[in-house]
């Protein structure tokens, strides 16, 4: 245990004791679990008992477009690196591309997935599987990991949503075939805090008047279209009032956050994202995505990266310092993630395109041992030489870390069997 | 309490339409003839698989659906105080034609496009620093207003070629820059309805094409090349090079390619700049694909030249000489004779009117898909060739289906259910149908919030970007250099000027001093712009204007706004008058707003942050704010029945029941109005006048605390599912 208490530890505490309670006495003690309107809200009661988890919420950071694996975290000495140089970290042996100075000053608790292979090379595709482990199909959507946690392990924050993803378009699944209360939260600006969260002139007397006529004028509408996409919306009003009355909204509002903590994290969306991200997971959110764009370097691969890196190695460097510092690491799994790598060779206009067959990620605390490398590729980072490893396999770890369970069937609408990570299996070698 | 008749809400009876049905393709009874052979075909397959259909919409509910359909919006209130009363003869199909000929009609076919296309204001990467982008979507209401056939459209984006300015579709491959693959993939998925992309890679796991079949198919616009200043800026570096050796130390060996001093970045970015207006376009070149290094299949090598091929047989012959390979592609991607080219864009537009496909998914078909209802689909696809891709006759067709007056369907209809269509599919608005029927309530002229100086100016934009390219073309590129190195002196001041600018922004951003931060920032934005229109300027003279070459959006006006633009300020206008797309956490993007990033891309599932802009944005008092249509309407009306009525009809576009009448009455917090002959009780006659004014003042406040507790029903209508789904 880290010397400085962290915020959750609290919460900690009684999660145990509701787990207790629930486990032993069938009751809950806690009296936002109780009346459930939040379906599978129970406290990691599915959690199978092979393993002690460590990490109780997830920040994922997702590389959009596609990170070139040779510039960032499988750097090379071959022709194959470009004008680009490696650098070494604070660990022995791991090599980072020059353009992650800062994160290199973390190596010790990072661990370099390296042998990640897919065969998903256009965007649309390869960014589904990446966030679903599921092939994309006309037929169906499937859940984005965030809610699949929340499914089957329940929030831990009754009054926030149970998963956020800020800087996303649209094609992201979200909870897909799951019900819309396990939808994450989609945030646009960041900065002043959720935005239409107060109803400004009007008394809660006269809102929650209001708010009730509006349903009873309603009813016979509701009533005669009693359809999902109708009902859904109820689930969202409910989950709206409850998010704006949480004495946690201020989680939100990054102006309650240091001008210097700011200021770590990078000025741009991305930082502040992830520093949202942190202010979030403390207050218990189980799964954060915060998205950085840009990474399609088809391009002039070799300016675009830094520009890229620039704002991943501050905010990621950041997060890890902070999540550290507040004791918050252990609980905390961090991902690196993006849908592919990029080719070896240079194209004509000095970029690189698409390479699903060999890139890489990256996992750090939660339980994840740091200092480490899995897998790797050849010289030229073509081939996956080491430790091959494909996206359901590494989507499965972050469920590993989390204590779910992979083989619980969740059944589609449809009644079509599906499960968290498909056919996955955990790299456990690296807790 | 005594209700009012339809006919007495309404106090203008019978306005005439103005408009006959011209400028459509099919007269009247030719429309009567095409409309009753549908609505045979759909009889006949409901009675075969005994589907019954639900109930005939009242009238002024169809009014409804018309106008989202037709108009992308809600009637505004005195839109349908013009249309009663409803029962009037022929009153659907007059509606029909009218906003078919609408503007309200183009902006909705514009979102529909741009969310097809992917036409984005803002595109990717140095192209934008010209506007390609804008010109893009200018391009596109262009042809959107003059109801270009579809499959000519198609072949201009296909085919499109030339610059920006001249033909704006050739932002359909400046979008993809660098990403010639993808942009196949997307042109597949839109004209024929079919997934190659996982082709790309390796064999298609859950469909038949190869990846030879889809290199094939990207030989075809491999070719398509982007940026079009290469050779020019080869012929530049050579005569530089050239000059090098010949000046040997020279001024000019300091300002070459290669080197790293001031100046020689200077001279770059300066020579760069100078480039960027008539760098970007598209043009057809002979480009040969080759298989990737990977290709592990029997029928051919790595890195082996591919030939262009089709995955269907149109029948058309594609070897024409005297076309490009990309015409004959466009060509072949286009023919009524392409078995997949019709179909796909009748089914588009089916789901359209009515909400769904008769093949879904729509961007899935496969060899063996199947409409749900087989001959419609054929029949559909016939009349889509018979019109001549006519996208607006052929919606005219379908809304006056019988089907289209029915109720939606009001059972659960999974993904894959055969639907046989014996009503139209219950939808939520589209994010542009909320946004635009919002504005309906109380912006006046809602479809003619286009700004002539936006349109100026893209007007402007265009001629000076061609003056341009008319003038660099006719010089050689050894006077272009020489520009440059006259230039190069004024890039560098302002080079500095900007460096110094650069440290003051670090230190503002430490101080976390806003103000002074966006001075600073306006102020380098200034300089970038001087910079990177020096050159230009040597180039065009002083007198000339190179601005709008790089700017998107008007000069500011020196006029003060006009008061109606202080009222319903600039960002209320209509979701095609907006950015394609708009910022991430704009109305409707939170309302599933397509990203513009794939095709057919928009959204409609719930989400919290839609119930809390409903609930709490600044919109939800616009309704019913002092200047708005409805409030005026409101107003109007003397009795609080007929006020809540007003709301009602405003905004669902029916009257409450009895029982909604007496729930609003009791709910909101009206109390009892005066009465005159209470105040004038018991007076003596030279006071009456007094007791009057007591009561008229008494009245008036009764009247300001009413109008306060209707904004409250408007914000609960405003929260109902009635509002945002369509019945």
């Amino acid at each position: 245990m880290k010397n400085s208490l962290p915020l959750s530890s609290e919460l900690d505490r009684r999660a145990y004791l509701s787990l207790a309670a629930k486990g032993f006495l069938g009751v809950s003690i806690l009296p936002w679990v109780t009346p459930s309107p939040l379906g599978a809200a129970g406290l990691g009661l599915n959690r199978p008992f092979n393993y002690a988890p460590k990490a109780k919420n997830v920040i994922y950071l997702y590389m959009s477009g596609g990170m070139s694996h040779l510039d960032t975290l499988d750097p090379k000495s071959t022709e194959v690196r470009g004008p680009m140089e490696s650098i070494g970290t604070k660990t022995d042996g791991m090599m980072l591309a020059e353009t992650l100075p800062l994160v290199a000053n973390h190596s010790e608790k990072i661990a370099v997935v390296r042998g990640l292979t897919s065969t998903k090379g256009a965007h649309e595709q390869g960014n589904y599987f990446m966030h679903t482990s599921y092939d994309k199909r006309g037929t169906i959507v499937h859940p984005s990991m965030g809610s699949w946690v929340t499914r089957l392990d329940g929030r831990f924050n009754p009054t926030l949503p149970g998963a956020v993803v800020v800087g996303t378009g649209n094609a992201h699944p979200l909870s897909g075939f799951l019900s819309t209360q396990h939808q994450p939260l989609k945030v646009g600006s960041l900065g002043k805090g959720l935005a239409n969260c107060e109803h400004k002139g009007v008394t809660e007397e006269k809102f929650s008047r209001n708010l009730n006529l509006a349903k009873k004028l309603d009813q016979s509408f509701v009533e005669k279209y009693n359809l999902a996409s109708v009902r859904s919306y109820a689930d969202m009003y409910e989950d709206a009032v409850r998010l704006m009355r949480s004495k946690d909204l201020d989680a939100f509002d990054l102006s309650k956050e240091p001008q210097e903590v700011r200021a770590a994290y990078g000025r741009d969306t991305f930082g502040q994202g992830v520093l949202l991200a942190r202010r979030l997971v403390e207050k218990q959110v189980r799964f954060v995505e915060v998205q950085l764009g840009g990474w399609d370097t088809h391009n002039n691969n070799y300016e675009r990266i830094f520009e890229r890196c620039d704002i991943l190695d501050q905010a990621l460097s950041a997060l890890l310092d902070d999540l550290d510092k507040r004791g918050m690491l252990e609980e905390t799994l961090v991902v690196l993630a993006t849908e592919f790598g990029r080719t070896p060779d240079y194209n004509v206009n000095e970029g690189r395109d698409h390479y699903p067959k060999a890139f890489s990620c990256m996992l750090a605390g939660g339980g994840i041992r740091g200092g480490q490398v899995w897998g790797g590729t050849d010289s030229e980072g073509r081939e996956v030489v080491d430790g091959i490893t494909q996206i359901p396999d590494f989507n499965a770890t972050i469920a590993y870390a989390l204590g779910l369970p992979l083989d619980e069937i969740i059944f589609s609408p449809s009644r079509r069997p599906f499960t968290l990570a498909d056919k996955g299996q955990p790299l456990t070698q690296l807790f | 309490m005594k209700r009012l008749s339809f006919a007495q809400v309404f106090s203008f009876l019978f306005l005439p339409f103005l408009l006959d049905a011209k400028d459509f393709r099919l007269a009247p009874p030719e429309l009567a003839l095409e409309v009753s052979r549908i609505d045979q075909i759909l009889q006949s397959a409901h009675k075969d698989n005994q589907v019954s259909s639900t109930k005939t919409l009242p009238p002024s509910l169809l009014v409804r659906r018309i106008y989202l359909t037709a108009a992308g919006r809600i009637p505004s209130y005195p839109e349908l105080e013009k249309l009663a009363p409803f029962d009037q003869p022929n009153l659907k199909e007059k509606l029909i034609d009218q906003l078919l000929q609408s503007r309200a009609y183009e902006s909705q076919m514009f979102n529909w496009w741009a969310d097809h296309l992917r036409a984005k204001t803002f595109v990717m990467g140095q192209a934008n620093q010209i506007g390609a982008g804008f010109l893009y979507v200018d391009w596109l209401k262009s042809q959107v207003a003059e109801n270009v056939p579809f499959d000519e459209m198609a072949r201009s984006v296909i085919a499109s070629e030339g610059y920006p300015w001249e033909n704006g579709a050739v932002g359909y491959y400046i979008r993809d820059d660098g990403m010639p693959l993808e942009n196949m993939s997307n042109t597949a998925e839109l004209f024929l309805g079919t997934q190659m992309v996982c082709a790309q890679c390796h064999n298609h796991p859950f469909d038949k094409w190869t990846q030879m079949e889809y290199y094939k198919m990207a030989a075809h616009t491999y070719g398509m090349v982007t940026r079009l200043q290469g050779d020019r800026a080869g012929e530049i570096r050579k005569i530089i090079k050239d000059k090098q050796k010949e000046m040997g130390s020279m001024q000019m060996s300091a300002v070459v390619a290669k080197g790293d001093s001031k100046e020689a970045r200077a001279f770059r970015q300066a020579l760069q700049d100078m480039l960027l207006p008539l760098q970007f376009g598209a043009r057809h070149q002979d480009r040969k694909l080759k298989l990737p290094h990977d290709y592990k299949y029997d029928d051919a090598k790595p890195h082996q030249v591919v030939q262009a091929g089709v995955i269907f047989d149109s029948n058309t012959t594609r070897e024409n000489g005297e076309l490009s390979m990309v015409d004959q592609y466009a060509n072949w991607m286009t023919s009524p004779k392409n078995p997949r080219f019709t179909k796909v864009i009748a089914n588009r537009m089916w789901k359209k009117v009515f909400g769904r496909g008769l093949v879904e998914p729509l961007n899935d078909w496969k060899d063996d898909t199947e409409a749900s209802i087989p001959p419609l689909l054929d029949h559909l696809a016939e009349l889509m060739v018979r019109l001549d891709y006519d996208l607006r006759e052929f919606q005219r067709v379908l809304m006056n289906l019988e089907i289209f007056e029915k109720e939606a369907y009001p059972k659960e209809l999974e993904p894959l259910d055969p639907y046989l269509f014996p009503a139209p599919v219950l939808t939520r608005m589209s994010a542009e149908q909320l946004w635009d029927s919002l504005l309906a309530l109380f912006v006046p002229d809602v479809d003619e919030r286009s700004w002539e100086e936006e349109v100026d100016h893209i007007k402007l934009k265009k001629e000076t970007l061609e003056k341009y390219r008319q003038k660099v073309e006719s010089m050689g590129s050894a006077q272009l250099i020489e520009y440059v190195r006259d230039g190069l002196q004024q890039s560098l001041e302002i080079q500095e000027e900007m460096n110094g600018l650069s440290a003051k922004i670090k230190e503002a951003v430490e101080a976390d001093d806003r103000e002074e931060l966006s001075q600073l920032k306006n102020r380098q934005n200034q300089l970038r712009g001087r910079q990177q229109s020096a050159i230009a300027s040597l180039i065009m003279g002083e007198e000339f204007d190179v601005r709008p070459m790089y700017r998107n959006n008007p000069f500011p006006s020196k006029k003060p706004p006009s008061p109606d633009r202080k009222k319903f300020p600039h960002y209320l206008r209509r979701a095609s008058e907006q950015n394609s797309p708009t910022g991430a956490d704009h109305f409707l993007r939170e309302f599933g707003q397509s990203d513009r990033e794939l095709i057919d891309n928009a959204r409609k599932e719930a989400s919290v942050p839609q119930v809390l802009n409903l609930l709490n944005s600044h919109l939800r008092w616009k309704v019913v704010d002092p200047n708005s249509v409805l409030t005026e309407k409101v107003l109007e009306k003397s009795t609080v029945e007929e006020k809540i009525e007003v709301i009602y009809l405003g905004m669902l576009q029916r009257t409450p029941t009895d029982e909604e009448m007496n729930l609003c009455i009791d709910t909101l917090d009206l109390g009892d109005p005066p009465l005159l002959a209470a105040y004038q009780k018991g007076n003596a006659p030279e006071k009456q006048k007094n007791a009057e004014k007591k009561w008229e003042w008494e009245n008036k406040r009764y009247f300001k605390k009413v109008h306060d507790e209707l904004r409250h029903l408007a914000w609960a209508l405003l929260n109902t599912r009635e509002f945002s789904f369509i019945q």
